[in-house]
């Protein structure tokens, strides 16, 4: 009866044991006795021999005891150096092999590689897209991409295509019907949902402005007196409207010329005059002189002032003189003050000056707008250089020949687009800018040539 | 106690605006680049109101431009496109200096491009705001499809400019949507209407290149504006041809049959054929549906109402005006620029053709009876037909202008040719109006129904004049069956026939001038008459009540009123005295040149 319940005692604790580990806590030895053989079997530690005899056993069955062997069959002297870097090396060497200091420095902190947009890594979004339209090209123009290229060995010559041919795809820019289009507010959304951005638009301002930035039409179209075969009136009226721009022309050119003529020769500058010019200041001198010493003497006569003790401002002196200041002060400001409170009888004046104001400054805005609105159609100024406005082309009586086989036109109608450019505020006038030369030329005399060039 | 002073320049004028340079700065691209992107973009130069204020305190001329515009270019990724062209060209450089031919090649392979589209989108936001900046573009790539290819115009602008305006010419052949042509000094002037907006543009004459005449033109600015001009025009004819229901890229009807025609006497490559036959503009266009009937009419409700009857009438003269030359089968001769004249032919529902041996797609030969005109521009034709009229190409376009056919008797060759009106002029009350004009206005108010009336009362009189040339004007009444009867005759026939004609032009004007003169020196017989009651006349009386009434009204006007009263009609007196004067001086004009004719005729009798 005991045997069996110390039996069922020793078990549960195992049981538990193997669910539950339990920290080993290293106490007090667990004293036992062993009176009886059942107890010394019981508790005596036999592990190590029964192991030793497993062992026995297990050399037994796999060829014989190791103990009874021979040393050569167990043993082999090992000649290979299976581990390089411990092997024995001089200390010169693995000196040498450890990395300088400076390729340290250089080489970073860090050996991760950096991310690189180059290579994706396979099967990524970027990579399907690429293949994908490789794909979608090869099937229409049968251009076969760079890689498959590589893949297949063949080179561009072999595959017959050397650029993929532009395949031209012609869509409505401004339909609205297509379906699987998004539209502007949907795109938008999208974008600010992926960006956290919205999108740039177009300042009003830029558009309107864009559209028309002069009041001048697109296209003017010339005179009818411009036409080939024209009738009297509107050819003399064209006539006249090239003699008055020639007119102005000349005038100006006049103008020009007068302002940078050489004046008459009897205004010229005589020798005289030069030699004047020349010794401007230097004959009076000895005048200056005279009156510098009387200066000099005059400041040197004046005694500077003395700054004696009883001159010192007294404390009372000072105290009275800043009551004094106050009281100014204080009298100003009052009536300042008074003045203030009596503006309130002057408000009909105050509203007579104030209408008086108003009315210049609406009078001169409106001044402002008319002379903007006169000037509306004429070329604003963008650049440094003026707006010149081209000659009107027009042709003389004589050079009318009215059939259009023996008609030669006038002008070019680029030059007339630029002009209009120009006029229309859309183009900065620009004069084309003289290429400079770099450096100046410069003659050097050979010495084979020395006895002919004799002119230096 | 002074408050923190407001530093100058830091905000209004001096921040609104940004000098070039700066803006340069800013977004960090050459001054090449940036004139391109601002042309692209649609971006001008502005003039600041204070210059000095915007160009913080000096004087300096500068170019100003806004600094939100700016800020809006620094967003293009066209940008981005520009710094990797500039990459490309600094690595093929170096390829080519190392001789590196393989690398060359793989790096032209990857040249950068960028494509417009957006930005047309974004400047365009609608087709309609497309077709009203549609001039520039049109005159742009008019004029570079004329343009020989050189150093200054890029890749193959050339090529596609002829392309887009013969795709584009073929859409308003197909839509009949010319209104207006004019032969001016500079180019021709055309202007359509597409979808209620009114387009013109400038075509130069088909004549060589001329360096000299456009020396002082930017040739790379003009390039910019042509690139994104190309780029326009393409998705506009794709619209406008989608929406006549037409093929794009455009197909030709008759395209077997010209092939055929063609095949005997090739012009060109076979790639380029079609684009020439197109070019020709002589065959319609292919549709995308198969033809119905004529087009759909949509009936409209009928209501009695003014406005309506007006606009009624209104289409039913512009439908008669799209087929002013239906039924009209021209031929064009050789020595007359073929293009403008077929492109007005066709557009008003005319045929038109050439010789085989001057371009290809023509569609019938000279020798076809049916022809009804033949236009040419030389004083004799060397075979003339009995079937067709020979007339000068002002005819086709004096008839646009005119809305109706003229008579053809002033157009016949070796005539002096009557002016070409300017289409473009519209003539407000009080204004000149010259005699061709008014002449040609009261045609076309039906009231003057041609010349053949007004001749044969011309010729009456005349003949009560000149009696002596009696002989000659029985020639001329019979002239016109004479033609068709000379047709198999001499070429000395017809020389005469020809100078009869001038001679005719001739004297019909001195024959006015004596209806003039009639009244003037009427027979001296006094006499007194039986007198007669003075019945009042009610109109006469309504006239005399409104002219009171209008000077009681002029009387009651206000004196603040009263000066621009005043200077207004004062600037009426000065219209018509100015018109007054310039019909008193085109009568002395004629007056005097018909004096020198006749005595020419004198001293040649």
């Amino acid at each position: 009866m005991a045997a069996t319940k110390s039996s069922d005692s020793s078990e549960a604790p195992q049981t538990s044991g193997s669910l539950f580990p339990q920290p080993k806590v290293r106490g007090k030895k667990k004293r036992v006795s062993k009176k009886n053989k059942s107890a010394w079997r019981k508790h005596s530690d036999i592990k190590d021999i029964e192991d030793f005899l497993d062992d026995q056993r297990l050399q037994l069955r796999t060829g014989g005891l190791v103990a009874d062997k021979a040393d050569d069959s167990l043993f082999y002297v090992d000649k290979q150096n299976d581990n390089e870097d411990e092997a024995p090396m001089a200390k010169k060497r693995k000196k040498e092999l450890k990395p300088l200091k400076i390729d340290q420095i250089i080489a970073g902190e860090t050996t991760v590689k950096p991310v690189t947009g180059h290579a994706p890594p396979m099967g990524s979004g970027k990579v399907r897209r690429k293949e994908m339209k490789a794909r979608e090209l090869e099937q229409k123009t049968g251009y076969i991409s760079k890689e498959k290229r590589k893949k297949l060995k063949l080179n561009s010559v072999q595959t017959g295509l050397k650029k993929p041919q532009a395949v031209k795809e012609y869509y409505d820019l401004w339909g609205s019907d297509t379906k699987d289009k998004p539209t502007e507010e949907e795109e938008d959304e999208y974008y600010a949902q992926v960006t956290g951005k919205t999108r740039v638009k177009v300042p009003v301002r830029t558009q309107t402005y864009a559209k028309n930035p002069s009041i001048l039409p697109k296209v003017e179209v010339i005179h009818p007196g411009g036409s080939y075969n024209p009738t009297f009136e509107d050819h003399q009226q064209l006539l006249q409207q090239a003699v008055q721009s020639e007119r102005k022309k000349v005038k100006d050119e006049k103008k020009l010329e007068r302002q940078t003529r050489l004046p008459p020769k009897r205004e010229w500058a005589t020798r005289r005059d030069k030699m004047k010019e020349l010794t401007e200041g230097l004959l009076d001198e000895e005048d200056d002189e005279e009156e510098e010493g009387e200066e000099q003497e005059g400041e040197q006569s004046i005694p500077k002032a003395t700054i004696r003790a009883e001159d010192k401002k007294s404390r009372q002196k000072r105290r009275k003189e800043k009551e004094q200041r106050e009281q100014e002060q204080q009298k100003t400001a009052d009536k300042t003050k008074k003045i203030k409170e009596h503006e309130v009888n002057r408000l009909k004046a105050i509203k007579k000056e104030i209408n008086a104001l108003e009315k210049k400054k609406e009078e001169r805005q409106k001044k402002r707008e008319e002379i903007r609105t006169q000037n509306a159609d004429k070329p604003k100024r963008l650049s440094r250089h003026k707006y010149e406005e081209p000659f009107p082309e027009f042709k003389l009586s004589e050079e009318l020949v009215g059939t259009l086989r023996e008609f030669k036109p006038e002008g070019s109608v680029l030059k007339d687009r630029f002009k209009s450019l120009q006029r229309r505020n859309i183009l900065e006038t620009r004069v084309k800018a003289k290429r400079q030369k770099k450096f100046k030329k410069k003659y050097v005399e050979k010495k084979q040539y020395k006895e002919i060039s004799i002119n230096v | 106690m002074g408050r923190l002073m407001k530093k100058k320049y830091e905000s209004g004028a001096a921040t609104a605006y940004i000098t070039r340079n700066r803006a340069i700065n800013y977004l960090q691209i050459s001054l090449p680049d940036f004139r391109r992107l601002c042309i692209l973009k649609g971006v001008y130069p502005r003039e600041p109101k204070n210059k000095k204020k915007a160009n913080k305190g000096s004087t300096a001329p500068r170019t100003f431009y806004l600094m939100k515009d700016i800020q809006y270019l620094s967003h293009e990724p066209i940008i981005n496109k520009f710094r990797e062209f500039k990459v490309f060209v600094k690595k093929l450089k170096k390829a080519f200096a190392k001789a590196e031919h393989g690398r060359v090649e793989t790096l032209q392979e990857n040249k950068p491009v960028y494509k417009l589209d957006h930005i047309i989108k974004e400047r365009y936001p609608t087709f309609v705001d497309a077709l009203r900046d549609l001039d520039d573009c049109l005159c742009l790539v008019f004029l570079f499809a004329t343009f020989p290819q050189t150093k200054n115009i890029p890749g193959d602008f050339v090529r596609r400019c002829r392309h887009l305006s013969v795709e584009f010419m073929n859409f308003i052949v197909a839509a009949k949507a010319l209104k207006k042509v004019f032969l001016s000094i500079k180019g021709i002037y055309y202007q359509v209407e597409m979808q209620g907006q009114v387009v013109t543009w400038l075509v130069p004459y088909s004549f060589g290149f001329n360096a000299k005449a456009c020396a002082d033109v930017d040739f790379r600015v003009m390039a910019h504006f042509v690139e994104f001009y190309i780029t326009m025009l393409g998705f506009v004819n794709f619209k406008l041809y989608t929406s006549l229901g037409l093929h794009y890229p455009p197909k030709l009807t008759f395209e077997a049959k010209l092939k055929d025609d063609d095949e005997k006497n090739p012009y060109c490559l076979e790639s380029e054929a079609t684009g020439e036959r197109l070019a020709a503009l002589s065959a319609s266009l292919a549709s995308v549906v198969t033809q119905n009937t004529e087009e759909d009419e949509v009936e409209l409700d009928e209501f009695e109402d003014s406005r309506t009857l007006e606009a009624k009438q209104e289409e039913e003269k512009q439908k008669a005006f799209q087929k002013l030359f239906n039924g009209l089968k021209v031929f064009v001769s050789r020595e007359v620029p073929r293009e403008p004249i077929v492109f007005t032919v066709r557009s008003f529902g005319g045929e038109a053709s050439w010789d085989r041996s001057v371009a290809m797609g023509a569609t019938f030969d000279e020798s076809d009876e049916t022809i009804t005109h033949q236009i040419m521009d030389r004083p004799k034709a060397d075979r003339q037909y009995l079937s067709r009229y020979y007339i000068q190409p002002q005819w086709l376009f004096d008839c646009v202008n005119a809305k109706m056919l003229l008579p053809v008797e002033d157009y016949f060759p070796g005539v002096v040719l009557p002016p070409h009106l300017s289409p473009f002029v519209e003539y407000k009350e009080g204004d000149y109006v010259p005699p061709e004009k008014e002449a040609l206005s009261r045609r076309q108010q039906g009231l003057d129904t041609g010349d053949a009336v007004s001749e044969e009362a011309d010729v009456s009189e005349e003949e009560e004049e000149e009696e002596e040339e009696g002989k000659e004007e029985e020639e001329i009444d019979d002239e016109d069956d004479e033609e068709e009867e000379d047709e198999e005759d001499d070429d000395d026939d017809d020389d005469d026939e020809k100078e009869e004609e001038v001679q005719k032009v001739e004297r019909k004007m001195p024959v006015k001038r004596k209806q003039d003169d009639v009244p003037e020196t009427p027979p001296s017989n006094m006499k007194v008459k039986e007198g007669k009651l003075d019945y009042e006349d009610a109109s006469s009386k309504a006239n005399r009540e409104e002219w009171e009434a209008r000077k009681l009204a002029i009387l009651m006007i206000p004196k603040k009123r009263k000066r621009l009263f005043e200077k207004l009609s004062k600037r009426e007196r000065r219209k018509k005295h100015e018109a007054k004067k310039l019909t008193t001086k085109r009568e002395e004009f004629e007056k005097s040149q018909k004096d020198m004719k006749k005595k020419q005729r004198l001293s040649n009798k």
